[in-house]
């Protein structure tokens, strides 16, 4: 142990801010050049805080479960507001996850000068407030940071997101809006009631009408930021029509924070009135799972695709974590540091594919027969994404899976359809591309390639997930 | 030990994938075969030696042990190993492979899968070496189609395997081989957990009606073919079938399914054998027999032992090699309507694949012969098949020119005569046996009675027949799109965005019309907002100041 471990917290959060700050008064390129001044800038801070967050768990003892990091800044006297960072293993991983994805984001844009400036910063002001999010532990940090985020994901959605439908754009702010004031309403009675830390929320003592109204409150905030049916149609519609791969990656993060804010908040702590309720969220959730997946299993969009895959595998951690046990909050979070990087490279890959495709007129098929790195990545990628031993996601997802089969198995075999048809529907992309018939159109053959830095990053990146396959605990002393 | 050469057999594959495939391919060649004989000896000296497994930290709230038990797996061990050689060793030698050190590399990774399987002591074990193997497996195909086909089947077969681990895991909180039998008599969803196992082990090992996988693999080069043909995961189906069978046990409908499906197998692998043109096609749907004679004598004999099938598995895989080295003969013709008349020329070759037919059918006699209507009616089916091969290819009018013909090189020949000399010896006692079912072999050869089914290799409707894909795309795959759509088109646009969205909108736009109206320069409107803000006042005043 470090002395004074806690101070690392901060440096945590100060390093993406200090980066958006760096970013924000660097020198832009010139429209069309093709410098990398401002994206330079963010790869070294993104980089900068995946060492700290290293060095962060190499000296941090998380082998028991409740332990954790913790510093506390006074805010107000009165009333008395502290705002309180923690962070334990299953925040470190979602942390971790969520910088390589935003890195591999950021290497994903590296040809694109289109307002990259802006981008940067936008996706660095993301970062924060996410990092932030996912190490607050008293009730208004942790609302701040849930509000926050929007900014800069509106900022990046409406400008990079190419969505033509004004419409679709501000249903997507003002859905996620209404869920960040509905948890600021929970908030306020919550805070009015009791000031305490999220963790001893079931601590605070409230009428029934008033714990039942709370909870609602609470459960619709975080599912409006999870795909879950009804809210699954505004973010389909949002990403079927990005093609920026950073964006896409931080689009879909937001339900990531609604699948944490609900493994924060529940279902340990919640209380038992919401048993009747949370029967009816479990079949919901299971019936979007199968819909969206068969959706994605007939559509022959890409994006459309991961999203399919995404949202199914979002609403398997969260009933994952609504199950009445937290032994599989560490698996859940293995899990989810290899899907989240998983997801991001794949989202590379096939967004350079798809410019390589419309640049050089080459039809949907056969392009990665000639294109030996791409397809080498994209292979491995999807092969690790449908649950073959090639990451984390394997064994973790098996004891999520014992966990299901164990309370519900009819509701089980739900989940276990929904998975394997999301799952085909990445496979049938990886051999849609790969189907040799337009092999003889001639125009294939000019495809680029990945470039040999950004394979090594790969390259890379597959050597990490393997690690997390043969020992998720490798970063630990 | 064991460590030792399963480590070594890795590193040896593993750089293999990376040696340059135009360089050092002898060199390289030397030291595989060096590995595999090192491991092959490392295996005899093991007998006798303690159980070794070693803590995997592979998941931070469960305690996995992996390892070896020679007292299980040795005799076993050995076939894997040489099946491996055996494998490396026509991979060797076939001049149509052009990334022979990536398919050795891949040979010798796949064999410690296998091992690794065999000697599974908890179901992760398995699981991970079963889906490592595939994902070796995957990278050794090298047509796409059969790579798509391949991959959706196995990854289904994984994933069930994966949800029989997790439904036992969830039940019984273990995850050890040995306490399944124990889960077979306490837990529940039995039957749900037999149907997902035999549907797993159909897919791995190719059973009628989910053998599509491999019938795609015919344009793979012979070596490949025969290699994940018979040393992959077909082989990982029987091991699995072995290793979890007390699963099968708890549920009444499971054998009989599995002794329909394995007859409809043999049934099946017989007939396209004979029907079909290619030589390879030939191959897979003898393969596809192979795997039904093994699957029909786990569930009818007493004893499965597993020493007598690998002996059946080498001599199922000399008699594939046997049938490339037709094709090389024939300077890589495949087609058996373009052969015959082969017997004037390539002597060698056709004495060389008697032997092997006759050494395919003793080994299955030795494999089987505890139950003898089995063991018989297998021969009978061995020997219809492969007379009728063989005899239309060497007895036949000759369709080809003769001086493309060219006896192969006599290495090719050695493993089948090795095999053959091993067998003879082992069952010297019995030579009457086996040289009165030798001249019943010539004599129906000889006669060839199933020749007149040659026309069928004309038939475009035989030949290009696929209607199990057929009746997949049509009752699976179909409807699930259709559904797709379906959903898509009512969920999404029709409920969501035409009927919910709108609804609101419309909603939202009456109120602000309304509100408009009232909010006006007119009578009513004051009216309605000073009896709004009374109303408002009272409520207030009855929730609080009255309580």
């Amino acid at each position: 142990m470090i002395e004074n471990a806690n101070v690392l917290l901060t440096v945590i959060l100060a390093v993406p801010l200090l980066g958006l700050i760096f970013a924000a008064v660097s020198k832009e390129n010139a429209a069309g050049v093709r410098g990398r001044n401002v994206l330079a800038v963010g790869i070294f801070a993104v980089m900068s805080n995946l060492v700290v967050l290293w060095i962060t768990a190499r000296k941090t003892d998380f082998s028991e479960a409740a332990s954790r990091l913790v510093q506390k800044f006074e805010w107000l006297d009165v009333p008395k507001i502290e705002l309180v960072l923690e962070l334990d293993y299953f925040s470190l991983l979602l942390i971790a996850a969520l910088h390589c994805a935003v890195l591999l984001g950021l290497i994903g844009i590296r040809n694109n000068t289109y307002r990259q400036k802006t981008l940067v910063v936008f996706a660095l002001m993301f970062l924060e407030m996410a990092t932030g999010y996912f190490l607050a532990s008293d009730l208004f940090s942790f609302y701040i940071f849930f509000e926050a985020m929007l900014l800069p994901l509106f900022m990046l959605v409406g400008i990079f997101g190419d969505v033509r439908r004004q419409d679709i754009l501000y249903r997507f702010f003002l859905y996620n809006l209404l869920g960040a004031v509905l948890l600021f309403v929970a908030l306020c009675i919550l805070f009015n009631a009791e000031n305490v830390a999220i963790r001893d929320i079931n601590r605070v003592v409230l009428g029934h009408n008033i714990e039942l109204l709370v909870w609602s409150l609470i459960f619709i905030a975080f599912l409006s930021r999870i795909p879950i049916w009804p809210f699954h149609y505004w973010l389909s519609s949002v990403n079927v029509n990005i093609s920026n791969p950073l964006v896409f990656i931080v689009a879909n993060i937001m339900p990531l924070t609604g699948v944490y804010g609900l493994i924060r908040f529940s279902p340990l702590t919640a209380p038992e009135i919401l048993t009747p309720y949370l029967l009816i969220l479990e079949i919901v959730s299971i019936t979007t799972m199968v819909v969206i997946a068969l959706i994605g299993f007939s559509n022959r969009d890409i994006q459309y695709k991961i999203f399919s895959y995404m949202t199914v595998y979002y609403i398997l951690y969260l009933l994952g974590a609504l199950l009445p046990t937290d032994a599989l909050l560490a698996n859940i979070g293995f899990s989810l540091f290899a899907y989240l990087i998983i997801i991001a490279a794949i989202e590379i890959v096939v967004s350079h594919l798809e410019k390589e495709r419309q640049c050089s007129g080459a039809g949907e098929c056969g392009i990665l027969c000639n294109i030996r790195r791409s397809s080498f990545v994209l292979s491995f990628f999807i092969l690790a994404a449908v649950g073959l031993p090639l990451s984390a996601l394997f064994l973790n997802n098996m004891l999520i899976f014992a966990g299901l089969v164990k309370y519900n198995l009819k509701m089980a075999i739900f989940i276990l359809l929904a998975i394997v048809l999301s799952s085909l529907s990445l496979l049938q992309h990886l051999f849609y591309l790969r189907y040799p018939q337009a092999e003889s159109s001639g125009n294939v053959g000019c495809v680029n390639d990945i470039s040999l830095p950004v394979f090594a990053v790969f390259i890379l990146v597959m050597l990490l997930l393997a690690v997390s396959f043969v020992n998720p605990l490798w970063y630990m002393e | 030990m064991s460590v030792n050469f399963v480590f070594l057999l890795f590193s040896a594959g593993i750089t293999s994938l990376f040696v340059p495939q135009k360089r050092f391919s002898f060199l390289w060649t030397a030291v595989l075969f060096a590995a595999v004989v090192y491991a092959a000896l490392s295996l005899d000296g093991m007998w006798g030696n303690p159980d070794f497994s070693v803590f995997w930290n592979a998941l931070p709230n469960l305690s996995v042990d992996i390892g070896f038990q020679p007292s299980r797996s040795v005799a076993a061990s050995n076939g894997i190993v040489l099946l491996t050689g055996l494998a490396l060793y026509y991979n060797v030698f076939s001049f149509r492979e052009q990334q022979k050190n990536v398919l050795n590399g891949l040979m010798l990774i796949n064999c410690v899968f296998v091992l690794t399987a065999f000697s599974a002591v908890n179901c992760i074990q398995l699981l991970a070496a079963v889906c490592m193997a595939d994902v070796a497996v995957y990278m050794a195909i090298d047509r796409l189609e059969a790579k798509r086909q391949y991959i959706y089947g196995n990854f289904i077969a994984d994933f069930l395997l994966l949800n029989i681990m997790a439904v036992i895991l969830g039940q019984q909180g273990s995850i050890t081989v040995s306490g399944i039998e124990e889960y077979s008599k306490h837990w529940h969803h039995r039957d749900f957990v037999a149907v997902m196992l035999l549907i797993c082990i159909f897919i791995k090992s190719g059973i009628a009606f989910f053998h599509t996988a491999y019938q795609r693999m015919s344009g793979l080069s012979f070596s490949r073919l025969n290699f994940i043909l018979f040393a992959t995961t077909p082989l990982m189906g029987i091991i699995i079938l072995h290793l979890l069978k007390e699963i099968l046990l708890i549920s009444q409908y499971s054998y009989p399914l599995l002794k329909t499906l394995s007859l409809v197998t043999i049934v099946w692998g017989a007939v396209g054998a004979v029907i079909v043109d290619s030589l390879k096609r030939k191959s897979v749907y003898a393969a596809m027999l192979f795997w039904g004679a093994s699957f029909a004598a786990f569930t009818w004999l007493p004893v499965f032992s597993f020493s007598a099938f690998f002996v059946f598995l080498v001599s199922a895989f000399l008699f594939n090699g046997a049938l490339q080295l037709i094709s090389r003969t024939a300077s890589d013709e495949v087609l058996v309507s373009r052969m015959g008349g082969f017997s004037g020329v390539a002597k060698t070759t056709l004495a060389v694949n008697i032997v092997a037919a006759v050494v395919y059918a003793g080994a299955w006699w030795l494999f089987a012969g505890s139950v003898l209507w089995l063991a018989l009616s297998g021969e009978v089916i061995f020997l219809a098949v492969s007379t009728h091969i063989l005899s239309e290819i060497y007895l036949t009018s000759s369709k080809t020119d003769t001086p493309r013909l060219k006896n192969p090189s006599l290495l090719l020949f050695l493993p089948i005569a090795g095999c053959a000399a091993l067998l003879l010896w082992q069952h010297a006692d019995n030579w009457p046996y086996v040289a009165g079912y030798a001249m019943l072999w010539l004599a129906v050869f000889v006669s060839a009675p199933l020749g007149g089914l040659s026309f069928l290799y004309a038939s475009e409707l035989v030949q290009k027949n696929d209607s199990v894909t057929w009746l997949y795309n049509v009752f699976i795959l179909a409807p699930l799109q259709i559904l797709g759509r379906i959903l898509r088109l009512t969920v999404d646009f029709v409920f969501i965005e035409r009927t919910v969205i709108a609804s609101v909108k419309n909603a939202i736009r009456f109120l602000v019309f309304v509100f408009r109206r009232f909010h006006s320069n007119s009578c009513a409107g004051y009216a309605f907002f000073m009896l709004l803000g009374v109303l408002v006042v009272a409520a207030a005043y009855y929730n609080g100041v009255a309580r």
